[in-house]
């Protein structure tokens, strides 16, 4: 077992790091929201009672991805994607894809490759300064540059001598073509009081683009990776004749820096300190370095310059560091975590780098959830020598690799955002343990709110880029609810539907089922032929055909899927309400033509039996078929159902049941009312009216049919009992 | 934590805020407060336009001090449970469609009365039941997956299941079951497994005895216990528990809060008769007071606790497993001073 502790008050306070309101006394209540973020309330201490009285909600995210980071990471991912693919096929990641991931992340990869310390050192002296609190080489050679005169300036040869000690070569070559007297040389205008300072600047310069032009100052910058490369024995010859004329030369020519000296001593020392950093003198370069990271370069550059990474540098760096200590009570930290780092890095301690820069607290994680692409890059480099195999071994009580890990660390950041939840996915698909689940969780917290249908739409789609049903069903059933409690009973329909959730389904539905429960029961004891409530749901009836249309689809697709049951009554029922209605217009619209053709007048029988009738009645037949044979109407309704169509059971004249219909009624009828229906009980509508409704509708369905069983003759007496069973029982 | 961001409002609030919870999504907020007249509500909240900005949404009166909320999943719509100290469990449901035509109704027959612009309808409660005659001293929803139902768990050591006899009509609930949990009298906390497909629920269960895990057993419809929880000290009872997120891993992890003590467990092995499951004690973690409330975030990779001195702590396991301190967040008077 291990044991943390966080007893001590002062360990305590060193890892605040955020404040909010709360009274003394009073709890601090808390949940977690997406990603990192945490809500926090105040609320009262149950125990002492106090606090609670005028309390905050507050919110703290941390880690959140600043613009930057957010605008890399969305450049990133295209090729992270494309590396991760190919990474699956393979270990040889794809180049361009690697190209484009360095150039993303390009302060991540020299700080890794260290394949020119001194280009590196640049580039990057301007925020180890920052974080120092000097003032950078760079602002020091523009200050000199900007200058009228800065040969003399105090700092124009300190500065220079710096240049030339970190192998910026070029820089030194402008600086020193600013001096007064080169500039005078080169108008072939210089005073013959100031020619030796214009000689003297003019050989220096002349051997630094020598040194440029041959490449041995480029060749020894190139430091740790192209050491081999400039170790040749060559080169190493070439290199060290350069360096003895470096250090011939102020004893060569004595007399010049002597009549230099007496006119400026300042030029005369500069140029002797630049020929002594040329010559590697070991003074001259620790004396131009203000860290040891200055050194370190500057030693590569002068002195080292083929040095190996795990061979020779992890004691230079000691070397260094004993000349320039890090102060790390003061500002030094940052030179603390680079000496700590590069020692891990020149030593191939993967995990230890990995350590190094997760308790640094300097690094995002972005940084962390990248670095291991580069960290794989360096292990196939050979001369780096790192093994990656520490980094693909599953952590304890995680099971993911440390990758993985980071990567899910670093979504988690982005989960908190609005802008980067998309993206926030796409790095949870790239964690292979864990990805798939945290993306579960994280969808189905999203808000979906009823306003939010893009959302809906947008997360649906991901669910189906990344394979997550169960998700896309949640989120379905999630954006149903919304829209149910908004009023809009349609769409949450179509929702649920797509959920293929059919309780919720008959749920939101219930609204409808229960207006035609009421209109089926107020029209108990009316005998005439009427719809009911066919005009309410002209929309409906088109919303759930398409319901039950793509559920079937569905169904053929081989999915398990039933066509909702609800959803088919209520179809059924308003195609047989738009029946009836159709065939009450026809009645009338026949009636006002006899009238209009001063016909004589007719019965109701006579008109039922003309052509359009018959068609009508057939039409209402033919959808209360429908409606029976799709066994989809709830039991307690059936009585009244039955009831709503005695006028069509009763028109003799046109016969639109046939005999096998009324059969099949008698047969429904018994089946429907030998099992107790469970939902009557429960029914918002199962009162005393119900009840009673049921039993008249029951009787007078019972006699309508067995007065059209007995006008046709083919039902046999003893099933009639049944039905008087039946209405006992109700 | 390189940046951290850091904000809050106040809510306008009559009497002392008792308990306060958010939903996930972070759409809703419900808070319960009691006045110097022992009058009780809850109010519902919805984020305004303004940074950290709530508007208050439906206020409802109570018959007893509601001590603790909980939100249902989003796919069950806009629910919210709570319990009393005095046994009661509530159901509260945002505004039906049918309110919304009821209230529309309504308003069209007294049109002739004053227009206050107040016609948005309210929460209501769509159910309530005593469940004990001692005080409910936790509850929670079952994983979404298992559909509609609440763990109850109240200070006589007993847990009820109560469950919703179907999806969006939560007025109806039955009681599922109901089981023993301590013999002792105090408060009990309880934490679901989240859910996995195949497998029995499972239920994490604090008392002052210990904290034990649970199964239920569908074919006996039955809850039995499976492991009782080694807890580094026993002077304390469990004041709260809560059991990480599992997603891909191959243990699961619990976290127990006693005293001031949070212990980490690992659990691991099969629910099958033949084996036993085996649990593992891998952290303590030592407060400077009485922890009372754990939570693991969303993806289990960080666990924060809160403490009686307005501390809230949060802990992450390193690659090798150890559990450290990585920050706090400090509830102070005077925050809001500092701020500005």
């Amino acid at each position: 077992m291990n044991v943390s502790t966080a007893a001590d008050a002062q360990q305590v306070e060193n890892q605040v790091v955020a404040r909010v309101p709360c009274a003394a006394g009073a709890r601090l209540q808390f949940s977690w929201g997406l990603g990192a973020e945490l809500r926090l309330c105040e609320i009262q201490h149950p125990v002492s009672k106090s606090g609670g009285v005028e309390a905050a909600q507050s919110n703290v995210v941390w880690s959140a991805p600043s613009a930057s980071h957010k605008a890399l990471s969305f450049a990133v991912a295209p090729h992270q994607a494309k590396l991760i693919q190919g990474s699956c096929g393979g270990k040889d990641a794809d180049a361009s894809g690697l190209v484009a991931l360095e150039h993303a992340v390009w302060q991540l990869l020299e700080m890794f490759y260290v394949k020119d310390m001194a280009r590196w050192l640049e580039d990057n002296e301007g925020v180890i300064c920052r974080h120092l609190g000097t003032r950078s080489l760079q602002e020091r050679l523009n200050d000199a540059m900007e200058s009228v005169r800065p040969d003399v300036l105090e700092d124009y040869w300190p500065c220079l001598q710096s240049l030339v000690a970190v192998g910026r070569s070029e820089d030194a070559l402008s600086l020193l073509a600013a001096h007064d007297a080169m500039k005078m040389q080169q108008q072939c205008d210089i005073p013959t009081a100031m020619l030796p300072q214009g000689i003297l600047a003019a050989a220096a310069a002349g051997i630094l683009a020598a040194a440029a032009a041959a490449g041995i100052l480029a060749a020894a910058a190139a430091g740790i990776l192209a050491a081999a490369a400039a170790a040749g024995i060559l080169a190493t010859a070439v290199r060290a004749s350069w360096q003895q004329q470096c250090r011939d030369l102020p004893t060569q020519c004595a007399d010049l820096f002597q009549g230099c000296a007496d006119i400026n001593d300042k030029t005369a020392t500069g140029v002797l300190a630049i020929l002594s950093v040329l010559g590697g003198d070991e003074g001259h370069v620790a004396e131009s370095a203000s860290n040891w990271l200055d050194l370190l370069v500057s030693e590569l550059v002068h002195q080292h310059p083929n040095v190996k990474a795990q061979q020779h540098l992890h004691s230079l760096m000691h070397r260094c560091l004993q000349v320039h200590p890090i102060d790390a009570e003061g500002k030094d930290q940052v030179l603390e975590l680079m000496f700590n780092l590069m020692e891990a890095m020149v030593e191939s301690e993967v995990q230890r780098v990995v350590e190094v820069l997760s308790s640094s607290g300097a690094v995002s994680p972005f940084f962390m959830a990248h670095m291991y692409e580069l960290m794989y890059t360096s292990s196939s480099n050979a001369r780096l020598g790192m093994s990656v195999s520490v980094i693909e071994r599953p952590l304890p009580l995680f099971g993911g690799d440390q990758v993985e890990y980071w990567r899910l660390l670093f979504a988690e950041t982005l989960m908190s955002h609005p802008s980067t939840w998309k993206l926030a996915l796409d790095y949870l698909a790239w964690c292979p343990l864990h990805g798939a689940d945290a993306a579960e969780s994280f969808l189905e917290a999203l808000p979906y709110g009823s306003e939010n249908t893009q959302l809906v739409h947008r997360a649906l789609h991901q669910c189906t880029e990344h394979n997550l049903s169960a998700t896309a069903n949640s989120i379905c059933r999630t954006a149903g609810c919304c829209a149910w409690y908004q009023g809009r009973i349609g769409e949450a329909v179509r929702w649920f539907a797509r959920a293929r959730d059919e309780r919720r389904l008959a749920g939101a539905l219930e609204p409808a089922m229960l207006q035609i429960e009421a209109a089926l029961v107020s029209n108990v004891g009316n005998y005439q032929a009427r719809a009911l409530t066919a005009d309410n749901y002209g929309d409906l009836a088109t919303l759930l055909e398409t319901v039950i249309t793509s559920s079937s689809e569905t169904c053929k697709e081989g999915s398990a899927t039933a066509v909702p049951t609800t959803a088919s009554f209520l179809l059924a029922f308003v195609k047989l309400q738009r029946a009836i209605q159709g065939s009450i217009h026809t009645q009338s619209d026949e009636l006002q033509r006899a009238i209009q053709g001063s016909i004589h007048t007719q019965s109701d029988e006579a008109l039922a039996g003309t052509s359009d009738a018959r068609l009508a009645y057939a039409g209402v037949r033919d959808n209360f078929m429908d409606l029976v044979n799709h066994n989809a109407v709830p039991k307690r309704l059936v009585p009244s159902l039955l009831f709503s169509i005695i006028p069509f059971l009763e028109a003799d004249g046109c016969m639109p049941f046939t005999s096998a219909d009324v059969q099949s009624l008698t047969r429904w009828l018994s089946s429907c009312l030998a099992v107790p229906d469970p939902l009557v009980a429960k029914s918002s509508v199962s009162t005393p009216l119900h009840a009673r409704h049921i039993k008249d509708s029951t009787a007078v369905s019972i006699e309508i049919i067995e007065s059209r069983r007995a006008s046709g003759r083919e039902i046999e007496r003893s099933q009639i009992s049944i039905f008087g069973g039946c209405k006992i029982q109700v | 934590m390189s940046t951290v961001k850091v904000g809050w409002s106040h809510l306008p609030l009559q009497g002392a805020l008792i308990s306060s919870q958010q939903n996930l999504c972070g759409t809703r907020l419900a808070t319960s407060t009691e006045d110097d007249s022992q009058s009780s509500e809850i109010q519902i909240w919805e984020p305004g336009l303004g940074q950290g900005e709530w508007n208050l949404l439906s206020q409802i009166q109570t018959p007893d001090p509601i001590v603790q909320f909980v939100w249902a999943h989003q796919e069950f719509g806009f629910l919210l449970s709570g319990c009393s100290s005095s046994g009661g469990v509530y159901v509260w449901e945002a505004p039906r469609p049918q309110d919304s035509k009821a209230n529309a109704d309504e308003a069209a027959a007294v049109e002739d009365e004053e227009m206050n612009g107040e016609d948005e309808p309210e929460w209501k409660q769509r159910f309530g039941m005593k469940c004990s005659t001692a005080p409910i001293s936790d509850l929670v929803f079952v994983p979404r997956q298992l559909g509609l139902a609440l763990a109850v768990a109240s200070e006589d050591g007993n847990v009820c299941v109560l469950e919703a006899e179907r999806p969006m009509a939560p007025n109806a609930w039955a009681l599922q079951s109901k089981f023993m949990v301590s013999s002792k009298k105090g408060p009990v906390c309880l934490a679901w497994r989240p859910f996995t497909p195949c497998l029995a629920p499972l239920l994490v269960v604090g008392s002052t005895e210990g904290a034990q895990v649970w199964q239920y057993l569908p074919s006996f419809m039955k809850w039995q216990k499976v492991v009782a929880l080694p807890l580094s000290s026993s002077a304390h009872g469990v004041s709260s528990l809560h059991w990480a997120p599992t997603l891909g891993r191959q243990v699961d992890l619990l976290a127990v809060a006693h005293g001031c003590f949070v212990d980490i467990f690992s659990l691991a092995g099969s629910l099958s008769s033949q084996d036993k499951l085996n649990c593992e004690l891998l952290a303590s973690l030592e407060h400077s007071s009485n922890v009372w409330k754990v939570e693991f975030n969303m993806l289990g990779n960080c666990l924060a606790s809160a403490t009686d001195c307005n501390h809230v702590h949060l802990w992450k396991s390193d690659f090798v497993g150890a559990w450290q301190l990585v920050s706090v967040i400090q509830g102070a008077e005077d925050a809001e001073e500092a701020e500005a």
